[in-house]
């Protein structure tokens, strides 16, 4: 296997985001920050003391063959299994808003395990699904397997509860299930399962009053549907070109998480329609370089990793945008690269060191470097090859 | 070699895209379509109004001295929406002493539950979306040292409100004349309301943008428009003067049993009022709006009351015929002791018949037959524009509010006959108001000239100051006149009233017994005893005593002149007066 020049666009366009996300906290978190720790820098340092090892870890991760993970696959997610596990322990987890997600360990900053967990349940998947191409189109060898490692790793999270990330986690295995070639009936069934389990997470009092907040918010303003008004309010007030870059207003309390899974609202407030399809832009970008990589990796796991990611950084993104837009109910989950969150900015970073390594190692020819090889063992590859930039154009 | 199937990528690929174009389309309606809506939300929210009170200016006395002036306090707000339950205790515990109440009160107020503002009627919901509470009282009045040590208890949801009260260093001194104010710092009565411009100022206002909180935001837009503090009252009172004239009204209150005392002391060469108080009165640091009784006491009677002269009047017939050159002070009538008017009969208080007497014993003896012989021969035509000359009938414009004009019925009116012509010369069957009595007695001190009363002489504002000159209304007599009239009346207090004499001294004075209607005639024991009195020459000053129905003695000369002579006594020690009789020959 031959390794070439990695991603360029993809790094360029995470680099731009993590610059993009830091003025983006500090303009929304210092009145916060002024407010509970009296110091305005309080959120922005902390980033950035995860930001610079993460960078470190996200070239290491560049530098180190992807292939590691599939031996590793394993022990990486019994040890995210077991990091979750921790979290519930009460007296190692640490309860933040009525939802136990972090662990303390020492004098270290809390870090919270579910945001490396869905980058093992990641790996750990495009293994088990890589390792078995047949098999997996069966029910026994592939449908109830592969239900029971999603349930066990997804249960401990909706302990927490933290219902964002279950979501991203499930979506995320689903797309890997069904890029691996599952057959279409066990998606079916998939789908059909899921709507029948909807009525029971909804009966969760806090997640039925966001349902609430999310059909009509006006019905409780001051209460049940403050959060998300105030959100609207900050993204309408915003406009075509926003308040200025620092001149909100709504992060004065008005809107609740301005730093950590509010912090668009902030953005499209200061930077206006301009500025919130500069993030949405960015994320687009990343969505098409990260499912390029995935085309172009000729091996199995490779691709499925690569897919995997991607999917995860654009669904999450998706979702906290949606749920601050009342284009879908909110759940919190941060904003990857921009949201203040040292585990998660951490996780991200590692995530698309591996998604860098994996463009190093892809054999698929690259029309500007190379010649198309004529003997293409795949019977769909012809028929494909000239297609995969038109059909994977907008994500 | 390929590792997944590019066709499954591209459907995961175009879910995505299509994901992210709802999502636009959404965000470019919120930020494009609805932005006008959503701006004038986020403008309702953040934009808060701040009161900024001015200070209300001080009443003061002729020489600085502070009378009324506002003292900043604090108001001790609970917002028990934020208060932690757990901590009640702790926090009232705490407080109790701080404000002086008890814990168990604080603990009650503290537990209330918190009521949230609702938006105005008619106005939608979720168009206002600020959440407010409406805030518990937990004390008030707390002093400005105070404050600041409550402050630093940092408890959440205790908050300190300034409060401006009035504070009166001289105590209960001119209850009537500066009044009162009400809670929110507007003038009531007296000068408080009469000045209540000048002294409340301007409120101004600060335009902020705020947090959820009410917190101004820093950096924010604001608007301000200053507040202008209110100015200074000067009065024409003297302090000292004015609390002689409330420990003699308050004595004689005692010493007579009397129903009512009233005091003037003006300055007859400028118009100044000195001192003036009027017995009963309410207490100024405590008063009582509540009771109908209490808020009868609040009038300013020496303006707003009035009563008939009597006696006093007769010095102002006196002053028409000399003017007029009818009589001189020598000229005689022969009294019988009686005259016969309209069919009904005339007699002299003590009813003696004075036989020959000329016009200076006429005052002396106070011989109403006299007054009346002085009326025939001045006529109704010139007395009566006499009358309206020397200030009756109509207000004095004393800067002061509710002012009588007073009641004269003269030949032009109807139901007038002759009779009243000849009870209306010696001060029956007219009303004046005391402030009327002392204005017109001062033409006759000050040499002829009727001023206009005024109780401000300045008004210090932060903006200048603003001076009040004295006013010459008219000249009613003149010099010669007034000079005659006043050597008559040192006769008067050296022969007719004893009780008024201060050794060495040359005091004109009058005194005046009225008696009072009840039903619908003249009672004989319930009557208001007055006494009018000034220096003779050059008088800085002019005296006005009037006690209503004393209970020992019914007689001017005997109940009001004593208070007037003990006033009188003391000013001219005030202000420096040597007696008449040790004067170096050649000054005076």
């Amino acid at each position: 296997m031959t390794r070439k020049r990695a991603d360029y666009v993809l790094l360029g366009t995470v680099a731009v985001l993590v610059m993009v996300g830091l003025q983006a906290l500090y303009s929304a978190s210092f009145a916060l920050a002024m407010a509970e720790y009296n110091d305005p820098a309080y959120f922005i340092l902390r980033q950035l003391i995860f930001a610079v090892p993460g960078s470190i870890l996200m070239l290491a991760f560049w530098r180190i063959p992807y292939e590691v993970w599939r031996r590793f696959a394993f022990p990486v997610a019994l040890l995210g299994g077991l990091a979750l596990l921790l979290v519930l322990i009460p007296g190692v987890g640490v309860n933040v808003y009525g939802a136990q997600r972090w662990i303390q360990l020492g004098p270290l900053p809390a870090l919270q395990p579910s945001e490396f967990v869905k980058l093992a349940l990641i790996i750990y998947l495009a293994a088990w699904l890589a390792d078995r191409p047949e098999r997996i189109k069966s029910v026994g060898g592939g449908l109830v397997p592969f239900g029971i490692i999603v349930g066990l790793m997804v249960a401990p999270i909706m302990l927490q509860p933290d219902l964002g990330t279950t979501t991203v986690v499930v979506v995320t295995a689903i797309v890997l299930f069904y890029l691996a070639g599952a057959p279409s009936t066990f998606m079916i069934a998939i789908f059909g399962g899921i709507a029948a389990v909807t009525p029971l997470l909804l009966a969760a009092s806090y997640r039925s009053n966001r349902m609430e907040a999310f059909l009509d918010p006006w019905k409780d303003p001051l209460g049940n549907g403050f959060h998300i008004i105030q959100s609207l309010i900050a993204v309408g007030s915003g406009g075509l070109t926003g308040l200025g870059f620092g001149s909100g207003r709504q992060k004065f309390f008005y809107v609740f998480g301005s730093h950590s899974d509010a912090i668009f609202a902030i953005i499209a407030e200061e930077l206006g329609f301009i500025g919130t399809i500069l993030v949405i832009s960015l994320f687009v970008l990343l969505g098409f370089r990260g499912f390029r990589v995935a085309a172009r990796c000729s091996d199995r796991f490779g691709a499925l990793l690569a897919a995997g990611i991607t999917t995860w950084l654009c669904l999450q993104a998706f979702i906290n945008i949606g749920g601050i837009t009342r284009t879908i109910p909110f759940t919190g989950i941060p904003l990857p690269f921009i949201s203040y969150g040292g585990s998660a900015l951490m996780a991200t970073f590692c995530a698309v060191g591996i998604l860098l390594s994996i463009s190093r190692t892809t054999t698929q020819p690259d029309a500007e470097e190379e010649p198309e090889p004529a003997d293409d063992p795949l019977p769909a590859g012809p028929r494909l090859a000239g297609r995969p930039r038109q059909s994977i154009v907008e994500t | 070699m390929r590792g997944i199937s590019l066709g499954r990528l591209a459907t995961v690929g175009g879910v995505l895209a299509v994901l992210t174009l709802i999502l636009t389309a959404r965000i470019g309606y919120l930020q494009l379509v609805e932005h006008e809506r959503y701006r004038a939300m986020a403008n309702d929210e953040h934009w808060g109004v701040m009161r900024l009170e001015p200070h209300r200016g001080a009443i003061r006395d002729r020489h600085g001295n502070l009378l009324a002036a506002s003292v900043a306090t604090y108001r001790v707000l609970a917002d028990t929406s934020k208060v932690k339950p757990e901590q009640i205790t702790r926090i009232a515990n705490t407080l109790a002493p701080l404000v002086n109440q008890p814990v168990e009160k604080l603990v009650t107020a503290l537990a209330t539950p918190p009521q949230p503002m609702l938006p105005a009627d008619g106005q939608k919901l979720g168009d206002n979306t600020k959440i407010t509470y409406k805030k518990t009282v937990l004390a008030e009045r707390i002093p400005y040292t105070t404050g600041p040590k409550i402050e630093a208890l940092g408890f959440l949801g205790i908050e300190l409100e300034r409060e401006n009260v009035r504070v009166y260093p001289e105590g209960n001194l001119a209850a009537q004349l500066i009044g009162i104010v009400g809670r929110d710092q507007r003038g009531l009565a007296g000068i408080e309301a009469d000045y209540n411009r000048a002294l409340a100022g301007q409120t101004g206002q600060v335009l902020y943008e705020r947090d959820t909180t009410g917190a101004e935001i820093p950096l924010g837009m604001r608007g301000v428009s200053q507040a202008l503090d209110g100015s200074d009252v000067v009065l024409t009172i003297d302090r000292y003067i004015q609390r002689l004239v409330d420990q003699e009204a308050d004595a004689a209150m005692t010493r007579h049993k009397a129903d009512g005392v009233t005091i003037v002391v003006m300055n007859p060469q400028t118009g100044e009022i000195l001192a003036m108080t009027t017995r009963p009165a309410f207490d100024l640091t405590k008063p009582n709006l509540n009771d109908p009784k209490a808020q009868e006491l609040i009038r300013n009677r020496a303006v707003t009351d009035m009563y008939e002269p009597g006696s006093v009047f007769k010095i102002l017939t006196m002053a028409m015929a000399l003017e007029e050159k009818l009589v001189n002070p020598n000229t005689t009538y022969v009294d019988r002791g009686w005259v016969r008017k309209w069919d009904r009969d005339i007699v002299n208080w003590d009813g003696a018949a004075n036989g020959t007497t000329t016009m200076t014993r006429l005052l002396v003896k106070s011989a109403n037959v006299g007054a009346v012989w002085l009326s025939d021969l001045l006529g109704s035509e010139r007395f009566y524009r006499y009358v309206y000359d020397f200030g009756f009938g109509r207000p004095t414009n004393i800067d002061l509010g509710g002012e009588a004009a007073g009641q004269v019925r003269t030949h032009n009116d109807p139901g007038w006959s002759p009779f009243d012509l000849a009870t209306n010369s010696f001060g029956q069957g007219i009303n004046v108001t005391p402030i009327q009595l002392i204005t017109a007695v001062s033409a006759i001190a000050n040499g002829g000239k009727l001023m206009q009363p005024h109780v401000v002489k300045q008004i210090i504002g932060p903006n200048g100051t603003r001076t009040f000159d004295p006013v010459i209304v008219r000249r009613v007599i003149s010099e010669e006149t007034s000079k005659t009239l006043r050597s008559m009346m040192v006769e008067v207090v050296n022969e007719g009233t004893s009780r008024a004499v201060i050794p060495g001294y040359r005091l004109s004075g009058k005194s005046g017994t009225t008696q009072i209607v009840t039903g619908r005639a003249y009672s004989d024991d319930q009557t208001i005893a007055s006494f009018v009195v000034f220096p003779t020459d050059n008088a800085p000053f002019v005296v006005l005593t009037r006690v209503d129905r004393p209970k020992d003695s019914q007689w001017g000369g005997q109940v009001a002149a004593p208070i007037a002579r003990s006033i009188v006594e003391r000013l001219l020690a005030y202000y420096r007066i040597p007696p008449d009789n040790v004067k170096p020959g050649g000054l005076g």
